[in-house]
């Protein structure tokens, strides 16, 4: 199928050149990056409809029929299915795309820095159905991963096949990443925001572009799945002047907690990578190995949003907190490190919530009068830990804005996202992103001098 | 790298984890595996072995108990942290508040407004809920919006146990707690500011300031603390919530209950001494005027001295009442009025007997043959009266009827009259729509001179 589609996209390339007279003679190029942002932010808004609405489908397939058949286990019933999605992924990706397994975000910034912003077509296809399968069977990872990957496919294809200057494909990847956090998360700016701050690195890029797809993305989206918040919150906010140091502990401790997580997660990938046997039944036995985890937490299943909505709503108790936090990054470590195909994004602030929530009921234990719910601290923690892992707290800032709709927790936010991501960028210079990069040798944040010296 | 591992391992000797991992190794068939790299599946594939087990025995276990057939016990109200959790947000403990006092409340008459079931078979509603239902009602209030009714008394329904609001700190959390025309319970937390007295025409209330997020309800709700006992009636009104302390709205239902219908006028006797000191020979003080029950504004007030009736001297306050309980309402009278020191002769229409809303005017319609009555813009108008042989009786419209629609318009009396008006000078019909036993149908009728 995708040898079909690539052979039709240079189909499109030959008809494209047939149409440059036509683009010199009316277009000046600005406009045609804005006619072009425009559709990538249309087609990334559809990929990330496709992928939220396939994801709907496996998981209710996977929880509705399956689990009547595997309801014969009781209580161990969620045991197989991530190992059945890990034999469905395995060959798929193997087959076709083998850079769709992981995260993904790493490997559209090895096409920025390394690649001039080329990416495969066929990504875009392979990864909306290997996340898809992933997650909906109950794999601890994200959507978000993902969708940057797809936007970023949908943008550099796109690209590609104007036949754009390796600069101006940069920026079309970044504009398609940008579009899927925007439609994923319902969250234009952050999505924006995110592009610049964490793909874009240091270099610049035209920034009313990157807007422009963030805005037509998460308009698309909205049309399709309406316009609500990721996550309904309470409305929090600072109750005392004694909370703000504590914020900031919240944000030493989410700091560290970041740094072992990212830590386990290239361990574990190390680990599996090294690991002698068929790359294609690599995920099952990671799946196997989430199934024995969702047995005694049900909860890490899938991207998780059910049970970060319950530690907002302060409804889980500090124990079962503390366990959800250790059982999210295990799971995650196996799920990614083991081929799957999903984000550390969500699972970030998963893990983020559940310590914060853990961090608050104690505060507030301790100090019931000067501090507020345990929620207020989850909320707070999900933004520092995600701040913390990819060094990015300008985006948590704003994505935790957009997604709970809520402005009046922005001096706790800023406190403990300001103070992990310092701590953090003290631990190590890499993110859990640009982590991988160093590993494969690519330097990030890359420079135009780097790219003029190579084609030299 | 595999040549220069046995030189390293030769060369140092081995750490206790080394040696450890060793020794597992030894173990027949680890080995085994561990060289074919099938050790972590295998033991993976062994845990999971193990969860599904358990899981399936877990689940064989279930099966074999009989479900319990004992009824589950009533929860124990489990108060979580509400002070730190947003009112706005309705979580399980106020799910199971509104639940626990819905017993408490009721539906009233056709219109389905919430009651408040103050005794087994009496309830407080507000007055919108009796507009349809007047046999309900034992006595009402039109100043404070409120009507005691009969309930079927059919042991559902448990009154409300009270609580003085002395109990309660300012700060505490309440909820008013009411009913949807469906029967579901609603409720809105909020919480107690302070209580304050408010001198109404109907006596001494105590009222109570409240702080609800968002409160929208249609009739009253009652105001709850979080063991569900009442704290006092909320009733939305125009002027913003008024919330009636448990203990005055107790003696409103006594004397709602016990003094039948309250009179739209009070009035009480002079003292000789007052009498001698004003220099009066005769008359009753106005003690409260209900202005509610005025379709314009009363020319009396309470506090001024009534001398005479249409020339009649007023000789004792059973003489007032005597003549004002034979009056119909809408008459007009004079009466002769000491205020302030001066006498005065003031034009009076009277109002109901008993305290009421005053009945809006009837609207004759000579070209129809019909009398109605505005219900409100809202409720459009109502069918009083049908003069036989007149054109409305002959379209088939009748009294009870009522009028949704004029010429597809909401209906008014002003539009009502010019409607009326051009098909009498065009010779064309007017078309109702008018709802009778529920239904809604179209009637044409064509006025006449």
């Amino acid at each position: 199928m995708s040898v079909r589609l690539d052979s039709r996209i240079k189909n499109w390339r030959r008809w494209a050149e047939h149409t440059a007279w036509f683009r010199s003679s009316f277009l000046p190029e600005q406009n045609y990056l804005i006619f072009l942002s425009v559709a990538i932010g249309v087609l990334t808004g559809l990929g990330s409809v496709a992928l939220i609405k396939l994801l709907y489908i496996v998981s209710r397939f996977a929880r509705g029929q399956l689990t009547m058949l595997t309801g014969v286990f009781g209580p161990a019933e969620l045991v197989l299915l991530p190992a059945l999605g890990g034999l469905l992924v395995g060959p798929i990706v193997y087959r076709f795309a083998r850079e769709a397994r992981g995260h993904g975000v790493p490997e559209v910034m090895t096409a920025l820095a390394a690649k001039g912003g080329r990416i495969r077509p066929r990504v875009a296809f392979v990864k909306v159905i290997a996340s898809a399968l992933t997650i909906g069977f109950g794999g601890v990872a994200g959507r978000e991963g993902p969708m940057i990957q797809i936007g970023a496919a949908i943008g550099s294809t796109i690209g590609q096949w104007a036949r754009m200057s390796p600069a101006k494909l940069r920026t079309l990847v970044a504009c398609g990443a940008a579009g899927g956090i925007a439609a994923t998360f319902n969250a234009p700016i952050a999505g924006a925001i995110f592009a610049m701050e964490v793909l874009m690195g240091r270099m610049a890029a035209d920034f009313l572009l990157v807007l422009l797809t963030s805005l037509s993305s998460c308009f698309v989206a909205r049309h399709f799945l309406g316009d609500y918040p990721a996550f309904v919150a309470p409305g929090y906010a600072l109750v005392s002047a004694v909370e703000l140091p504590l914020y900031l502990l919240l944000g030493v401790m989410t700091g560290l907690a970041a740094h072992l997580y990212v830590s386990l997660l290239y361990k574990s990938e190390e680990l599996f990578s090294r690991w002698i046997f068929p790359e294609y039944l690599k995920p099952a036995v990671g799946g196997l190995a989430v199934g024995v985890l969702l047995r005694f937490f049900p909860e890490i299943y899938g991207a998780g949003f059910p049970a970060m909505e319950a530690a907002l709503w302060v409804r889980l108790s500090w124990i079962l907190l503390i366990c959800l936090f250790f059982a999210e990054i295990a799971g995650n470590c196996l799920t990614l490190g083991s081929g799957g195909s999903g984000g550390v994004f969500a699972p970030s602030l998963y893990m983020g919530a559940m310590l914060g929530g853990a961090f608050g009921t104690a505060m507030h234990a301790l100090l019931p009068n000067a501090t507020a719910g345990s929620g207020a601290y989850a909320m707070v923690g999900m933004a520092a830990m995600f701040a913390a892992a990819a060094k990015a707290p300008t985006t948590s800032i704003l994505i935790l804005f957009e997604m709970t709709n809520d402005y009046r927790i922005i001096l706790p936010l800023m406190m403990a996202t300001v103070s992990s991501a310092v701590l953090s960028n003290r631990l190590s210079p890499f993110s859990v992103y640009t982590l991988k990069l160093h590993q494969r040798g690519v330097r990030f944040p890359y420079s135009e001098k780097d790219e003029t010296q190579k084609t030299k | 790298m595999t040549s220069e591992e046995p030189r390293t391992a030769r060369s140092t000797p081995p750490t206790r984890n080394q040696r450890r991992w060793r020794t597992i190794l030894d173990f027949p068939g680890i080995r085994h595996l561990h060289e074919r790299h099938l050790l972590l599946p295998t033991l993976v594939g062994l845990l999971a072995l193990v969860v599904l087990t358990e899981g399936a025995f877990r689940r064989w276990a279930a099966d074999r108990t009989p479900p319990a057939s004992v009824p589950p016990a009533t929860l124990p109200l489990l108060r979580p942290d509400l002070e730190k959790t947003p009112l706005s947000y309705i979580s399980d403990f106020w799910r199971q508040l509104a639940e626990r006092a819905t017993p408490s409340l009721t539906l009233v008459g056709s219109s389905r407004v919430p009651g408040l079931v103050m005794r087994a078979d009496r309830a407080l509603t507000s007055l919108a809920a009796i507009q349809d239902d007047q046999d309900l009602v034992i006595g009402l209030d039109a100043d404070l919006d409120l009507a005691l009714v009969r309930i079927p008394n059919d042991g559902g329904h448990a009154p409300f146990v009270e609580v003085a609001a002395e109990e309660l700190t300012p700060g505490a959390l309440i909820a008013a707690v009411s009913l949807d025309s469906q029967g579901r319970p609603r409720i809105h937390p909020g919480y107690l500011l302070s209580r304050s007295k408010r001198s109404l025409p109907g006596g001494d209330f105590v009222m109570l300031d409240v702080a609800f997020p968002s409160i929208a309800m249609a009739g009253p709700a009652a105001v709850v603390d979080l063991d569900r006992r009442l704290l006092g009636v909320a009733v939305n009104r125009s002027e913003g919530l008024q919330v009636l302390s448990a203990d005055s709205a107790r003696r409103l239902v006594e004397r709602l209950a016990g003094g039948g219908k309250t009179r739209s006028i009070e009035v009480g006797p002079l003292e000789a001494a007052v009498k001698d000191a004003l220099g009066l020979r005769a008359g009753v003080v106005v003690e409260r005027v209900c202005r509610a029950s005025f379709s314009s504004a009363p020319a009396i007030r309470a506090g001024d001295v009534l001398l005479a009736r249409g020339g009649i001297t007023i000789a004792n306050v059973d003489d007032f009442l005597r003549w004002f309980d034979r009056q119909s309402p809408g008459e007009r009278s004079t009466l002769l009025v000491w205020r302030e020191g001066r006498r005065a002769r003031l034009p009076f229409i009277l109002p109901e007997r008993h305290c009421r809303p005053a009945e809006p005017p009837r609207i004759s319609l000579e070209s129809l043959g019909c009398t109605v009555r505005s219900m409100g813009a809202e409720r459009g108008l109502k069918i009083v009266e049908v003069r036989a042989g007149e054109p409305a009786c002959q379209a088939d419209l009748r009294p009870g009827d009522r009028i949704l629609s004029v010429d597809g318009r909401p209906p008014s009396e002003s539009l009502l009259r010019a409607r009326l008006a051009r098909a009498l000078r065009l010779k064309k019909s007017v078309a109702f729509a008018v709802e009778r036993n529920d239904r809604v149908r179209f009637i044409g009728a064509t006025p006449k001179n």
